[in-house]
């Protein structure tokens, strides 16, 4: 008989949005967006005839989840019966004291990991799936270590029948991407090594379903940065009676993010400006719903040094021109005049960007950078004869 | 730097025109439109190149569109100029569409080209006169508002007007804006942002905002805490309510399988109870004959047959110790008797002791010690040693000389036989020389060798002298000892042999008479030691004597005195010998006595025992009269021993005691019978029911269960429990119901945290972004403002000393110095009329013309770092000046032509005419762009001659090098 199960991680629910741009309604419709998503991952599970649903941790955020949360999860999993959901907790919602998981009241057919190394559970005769949480929110373990493969001593051994999963929230160290925190490490390789038919994991918000390597990320149902685009959604697992295994990845996400580059050469002012980003939106958001669309704008070439745009009402503007949802602009732009010829000068100006410069070579941070080369910004802005934009 | 040559290839209105430049100065000269600004703008494309566009500027609005050759052809121009040093360059640029590129070339040289080349433009200017386009275009190249000779403003807005446009190319160059306003807009830009002050501003709402957050998210937090607090709670009762229900079966179960495996027992305890009384019954009968035998003396009988038998055993083992001491006690006796027939035979004396014992030891050894001394004969030895050394004193034949004087008569036989052996030597010596001299005098002579004899024998004669006198003395010495020798030993052979053995026999004589000196002294001693050892070998005999009379005994007679010593000892030892057999008498006495009280002791010891061993046999005797009277009511045997008696007794009793155990065991028996109260067919069906109670509880009636408890204080505490844990589960579930509901309540009303944390996240994000901007704009405006006052420090004396230099020259000394203001370059003048500074709006039209003029050249210098000379591009500078003023400032022109190179454009012939004729004939030139001829019109052609005018100072160009760095 062939098996299916809906395999999904970070979901994140209550997760603040303000880094991308989101904040009141819109943050809370996004945050709604991350429980519809929950139930669409349901409803797909019920519609592909799953008989389980496995969730590798991430699927709230610890600090800010509440009974609310809670409830809606226990409502959503009862709901759900008698398809089975199990779930391994991550480095987001770990099993420390006060957690959801330890709070709510589960209805039956929740299984709930709680051990801190792999523990099996029998799902079907001759299917088991191997799980742990993660029992503090910087845990730094090997997640195979234990479970299928070893024995109590932690050496590893063989000898189990059946089709083995395993389930749990870690990052695998050969595909990590920059910048990623290292939450339960561990090598492709020991899946197969140890056994597994396949590691369901949670933690990279990137899908990948790579078979030869037994390992399956479904990444973020929805976009939880700007450069997390589409496609998104969880994936279905069919385990068939020979042990042979199909993956299938559902695109279910509501909501899309962007990063557009937007080039400002020959830009000479705020209303310009507007223009060009609006128009460099348009082009990169075509046929995308903007009203659930992010978007990160990174203005970048040179621009005159009388060019002061702020980027707030460059926000506003174009996020009323266009009508997406939110809109963040950095400014990566370079001034268009050469500091070194202007540091020649005998001028007044070139005394300003000597000292300027001095001071950005002396700094020791990146804050300290960042302030003085806005300084330097701000100043040219204003012997320029310009407005003086603030970023 | 003097322009030498422009050639137009084409250049807006002008096209293939050439024009050369006086050294000094060129006057262009042509009606409106006729080229005249387009000559200066070409001038200065050749220096810096022409703007193109780029990005954000459209091409066909730039300078390049603007200069575009009127009528079709090539675009460019090429300029030939000499700088101060002597070089030379010729820069081509070509300014086509489709071509844009430049060349420099020195003359004589190569091509220098790179050397100038900024980015895609090749600028000469830049490097030469060493500022850019901007400053160039501020200082050097005025159109007619340059100077605002024309202008109908009042002074002082013109002075400002100065101020401001010196401020603005000090600062930013001409296209900026100063320092001054830079700040401004940078202030600007901070108030956008505002401040935590200003609660309205941007950076004041997100502070406030940020702070109401915090707050906001701390009640919150601490909402939600005790929310999961609540919860947590609502889940320990749940498991307190779960456990306690558990709890309760589980002892209600305990209680039913106690109570089932109680009344199983029950059952068994009966049907065992009625088998075990039909067993008593029969051994009860079987002991019937026991049951009036009078078993209250029991304890009494066995501890009189305990006590007899012991009694019986100690009087038989005193019995065995009195018939074993009988034998000894007669040798004991009998000994007794000895020792007082001993001690009745001995004398009676009185006790002598140890004390005398001592005495007569010491005084045995005192006797011998004087006795030996007494005894010596060493007096004797000693007298015939010196008879002897006596005799031998008198075989060496001076026994009769004193001793004395032989210790005198030792040298004197050493000097007198010494003296005589040396004398007779120096005779033997004297009498060879004489004859071997004479003999070999003789010789000499008889050889005829005269002289020679003579020589040898006058030293003979003196050698034989010599020796003579050697001899007479010691012959003199040999007699005064021998005279003295005479004296001490009179009658002493003294020849020459005598006193040889004399001196062998002196040593001899000398330790002879030593040693009986020394024979004679030991003598002395010895007869004197005799002497006391007497004396004391007489007292020892007095003390022996005393001894023995104080032992009370009869001691012998003293010996009369000077008696020999063997008297004197025999005494002594008569004396002692008695002394000793008294005391040996005396311990034999003691040892009797001593053993006599010994035996005394034991002989009492043996009448003892026999005391004891008849004390137990009537002890033994009075237990047996007891054991008899306390058994007598048994009906026993009464001729049975009393021990025998005693044991059948307590057969007897034991048989008693078994009936009454028997009689007892029999009544428990029937009591258990009958304790039940029921019989079996009831606790059958209780059982049952039990069995039903604990199925419907979850527990199983044929599980084997261990440690069940079954008596009744188990039973009774597991009721008690089960009541307990059932009234628990009760309370919590009250509580569960009571806090499930009030937590139900809660949940809506709860605060979204999430909600709360992205508000703040927006709020602290712009509010860390405000801050950050004005962290940004203060620092921007603090750095301009340092900059400000930097380069405004340095450049306002400068530019005051360059203009104080040419000012004091080209006023003939009315101004001689000028000072600019640090801040805002306001110009004031020190004039050789007044006292204070004059401020540049209150000085005549000419000088104010002048010193802006005059400014803008100390700029050029003090921004520039070349050292070039700059030439100065004057289009239309006078057109509506007034002609006085206009004079003045052509003279002034003039007399600055001679530092800087002037090129004024103008459309008025007269005014030309007027410039030609102030200027150096050799180096002045005219170009008319009228009449397209590059000749001097005849009106205006420069003199042959200089004109007439009042002798003029050239003043030397400033020092060099002021610019910064």
């Amino acid at each position: 008989m062939t098996y299916r199960l809906l395999h999904l991680a970070d979901l994140h629910l209550d997760r603040p949005f303000a880094q991308m741009g989101c904040h009141g309604e819109l943050a809370r419709r996004r945050r709604q967006g991350l429980r519809d998503a929950l139930l669409r991952a349901g409803e797909a599970a019920q519609e592909h005839d799953c008989d389980a649903v496995t969730i590798a941790g991430d699927l709230f955020e610890h600090e800010r989840a509440g009974a609310g949360t809670a409830q809606f999860l226990v409502e959503t999993f009862a709901a759900w019966q008698p398809m089975r959901v199990l779930l391994a907790p991550g480095n987001h919602d770990p099993l420390v004291p006060g957690s959801l998981y330890l709070r709510a009241r589960w209805p039956a057919n929740v299984h709930l990991f709680e051990g801190a190394s792999l523990e099996p559970f029998e799902l079907a005769a001759g299917l088991t799936v191997w799980g742990l949480g993660h029992h503090e929110p910087a845990w730094t373990g090997n997640p195979l270590e234990g479970g299928l493969g070893s024995d109590r001593s932690g050496r590893r051994a063989r000898g189990r029948d059946g089709i083995h999963l395993a389930l749990f929230h870690g990052a695998e160290t050969g595909s990590r991407p920059a910048g990623k925190g290292v939450h339960g490490p561990f090598a492709a390789a020991e899946i197969r090594e140890r056994g597994y038919a396949l590691a369901l994991c949670g933690h990279y918000h990137a899908r990948r379903i790579d078979l030869g390597a037994r390992l399956v990320y479904p990444g973020s149902p929805e976009p939880l940065a700007f450069d997390e685009s589409e496609p998104r959604g969880p994936v279905v697992v069919e385990i068939t009676e020979r042990g042979e295994i199909r993956c299938a990845a559902l695109e279910t996400n509501r909501w899309h993010a962007r990063i557009v580059q937007c080039p400002m050469d020959g830009v000479t002012s705020l209303t310009g400006t507007v223009d060009r980003v609006s128009a460099e939106v348009l082009t990169a958001t075509a046929g995308l719903p903007l009203e659930r669309t992010t978007l990160r704008v990174d203005l970048v070439g040179t621009v005159p040094p009388n060019l002061g745009v702020d980027l707030f009402d460059c926000e506003s503007a174009v996020r009323d021109a266009i009508g997406v949802a939110a809109i963040r602009i950095r400014d990566l732009t370079t001034n268009e005049t050469d500091l070194e010829t202007l540091a020649q000068e005998g001028t007044t100006r070139g005394a300003f960007v000597r000292v300027a410069l001095a001071e950005l070579t002396a700094a020791d941070s990146p804050a300290a950078k960042s302030v003085l080369s806005d300084a330097l910004r701000y100043g040219l802005e204003a012997f320029a004869g310009g407005e003086v934009g603030l970023r | 730097m003097r322009l030498e040559r422009l050639e137009v290839t084409g250049f807006g209105r002008l096209r293939q025109r050439r024009f050369d430049f006086g050294e000094r100065i060129t006057v262009v000269l042509g009606p409106n439109e006729s080229g005249k600004s387009t000559l200066h703008r070409a001038i200065r494309a050749a220096l810096y190149g022409l703007e193109a566009g780029g990005p954000g500027h459209p091409r066909d609005r730039s300078d390049w569109a603007r200069w575009l050759p009127w009528s079709s052809g090539r675009f460019g121009l090429t300029l030939t100029y000499r700088l101060d040093g002597g070089q030379r360059l010729r820069v081509a640029q070509t300014f086509d569409r489709d071509r844009v590129q430049a060349q420099v070339q020195e003359l004589g040289g190569g091509d220098v080209t790179q050397q100038y080349r900024v980015g895609r433009t090749v600028c000469p200017g830049r490097f030469h006169l060493g500022v850019d386009e901007a400053v160039f275009c501020a200082a050097a190249w005025l159109g007619e508002e340059g100077l605002q000779l024309s202008s109908t403003e009042a002074a002082p807005q013109q002075a400002g007007h100065l101020r401001e446009a010196l401020e603005r190319l000090v600062d930013a160059g001409a296209e900026g804006t100063t320092a001054a306003e830079a700040t401004k807009k940078l202030a600007d830009a901070l108030q956008r942002v505002g401040s935590e002050r200003r609660v309205t501003s941007p950076l004041g709402v997100a502070i406030a905002q940020a702070r109401r957050l915090e707050g906001e998210i701390e009640v919150a937090e601490r909402r939600l805490a005790a929310f999961a607090g609540e919860e947590a709670r609502l889940r320990e009762l749940e498991v307190e309510a779960r456990l306690s229900a558990e709890t309760a079966l589980a002892a209600q179960r305990d209680w039913i399988r106690g109570r089932i495996a109680q009344l199983n027992a029950q059952e068994v305890e009966m049907r065992m109870a009625a088998g075990e009384a039909a067993e008593l019954s029969q051994a009860l009968e079987a002991e019937a004959a026991y049951a009036a035998f009078p078993a209250g003396n029991e304890a009494l009988v066995i501890a009189l047959g305990g006590e007899l038998n012991q009694a019986a055993r100690a009087a038989a083992e005193a019995e065995a110790r009195w018939t074993a001491v009988q034998e000894p006690l007669a040798a004991l006796r009998r000994r007794r008797a000895e020792i007082s027939a001993g001690l009745q035979a001995m004398p009676a004396s009185s006790p002598i002791g140890e004390r005398e014992t001592a005495a007569v030891s010491a005084l045995r050894r005192r006797v011998e010690v004087s006795a030996a001394i007494a005894h010596r004969d060493e007096e004797m030895a000693a007298t015939a040693r010196g008879e002897a050394l006596r005799r031998e004193i008198a075989v060496t034949g001076l026994g009769d000389v004193d001793p004395r004087e032989l210790e005198a008569a030792v040298p004197l036989v050493t000097r007198a036989r010494t003296a005589g052996g040396r004398a007779r030597g120096a005779l033997s010596v004297l009498a060879a020389v004489a004859v071997l001299g004479g003999a070999a005098t003789g010789a000499l002579a008889a050889t005829g060798r005269q002289w020679p004899a003579v020589l040898l024998g006058c030293g003979c004669l003196l050698v034989v002298a010599a020796l003579a006198s050697f001899a007479v003395v010691t012959f003199r010495i040999r007699s005064r000892a021998r005279s003295e020798l005479a004296a001490r030993l009179p009658g002493m052979d003294l020849s020459t042999a005598s006193l040889e053995r004399l001196e062998a026999t002196l040593p001899a004589a000398r330790s002879l008479h030593a040693e009986s000196r020394q024979q004679a002294t030991l003598v002395e001693v010895h007869r004197a030691e005799q002497m006391r050892a007497r004396g004391e070998l007489e007292a020892a005999v007095d003390s022996c004597l005393a001894l023995a009379r104080e032992a009370g005994l009869v001691a012998p007679a003293r010996p009369p005195a000077g008696c020999r010593v063997e008297v004197l000892l025999e005494t002594a030892d008569a004396a002692l010998t008695s002394v000793d057999e008294a005391v040996r008498l005396s311990a034999r006495h003691r040892e009797l006595e001593t053993e006599d009280a010994r035996l005394a002791d034991r002989e009492t010891q043996y009448a003892e025992m026999g005391q004891e061993a008849g004390r137990d046999r009537a002890t033994a005797r009075a237990l047996e009269g007891r054991i008899r009277i306390a058994t007598a009511a048994a009906g026993l045997d009464a001729g049975l021993p009393p021990l025998e008696v005693v044991a059948a007794f307590r057969d007897a009793c034991g048989h008693r005691h078994e009936y009454d155990r028997l009689a007892a065991a029999l009544a428990e028996a029937r009591r258990r019978q009958r304790l039940g109260g029921s019989d079996l067919e009831t606790l059958t069906h209780q059982r049952t029911e039990l069995a039903a109670d604990l199925r419907r509880r979850g527990g199983d009636p044929e599980e084997t269960v261990g440690d069940i408890t079954t008596d009744a204080a188990g039973l009774a505490r597991l009721e008690r429990e089960a009541m307990a844990a059932q009234e628990k589960a009760a309370t919590a579930a009250s509580a569960i119901q009571t806090l499930g509901a009030r937590i139900e309540g809660l949940t809506g009303s709860l605060p979204s945290l999430a909600d709360l944390e992205d508000e703040r996240l927006t709020v602290t994000a712009a509010r860390d972004r405000a801050l950050h901007q004005q962290e940004a704009l203060q620092r921007a405006i603090v750095m301009i403002e340092t900059a400000g006052r930097d380069v405004h420090g340095r450049l306002a004396p400068r530019l005051a000393a360059s203009v104080s230099e040419r000012l004091a020259l080209l006023t003939g000394d009315r101004y001689s110095e000028a000072n600019v203001d640090m801040d805002h370059f306001a110009i004031a003048l020190a004039s050789a009329d007044r006292d204070q500074l004059v401020p540049l709006d209150l000085v005549s039209h000419g000088t104010r013309d002048q010193v802006a003029l005059l400014l803008r050249l100390a700029l050029c210098e003090v921004l520039g770092d070349a050292g070039e000379s700059m030439p100065l591009l004057l289009d239309e500078p006078l057109a509506s000046a007034d002609p006085r003023r206009g004079r003045g400032l052509l003279e002034f022109l003039a007399q600055l032509a001679a530092t800087n190179q002037v090129v004024v454009t103008t459309s008025d012939p007269g005014l030309a005419a007027t410039l030609v004729g102030l200027g150096d004939p050799a180096s002045t030139a005219v170009i008319d762009l009228g009449t397209g001829d590059e000749e001097p019109s005849p009106d205006i052609a420069a003199p042959a001659a200089p004109v007439d005018r009042a002798p003029v100072r050239v003043p030397r160009p400033p020092a060099r090098g002021l610019r910064e760095g």
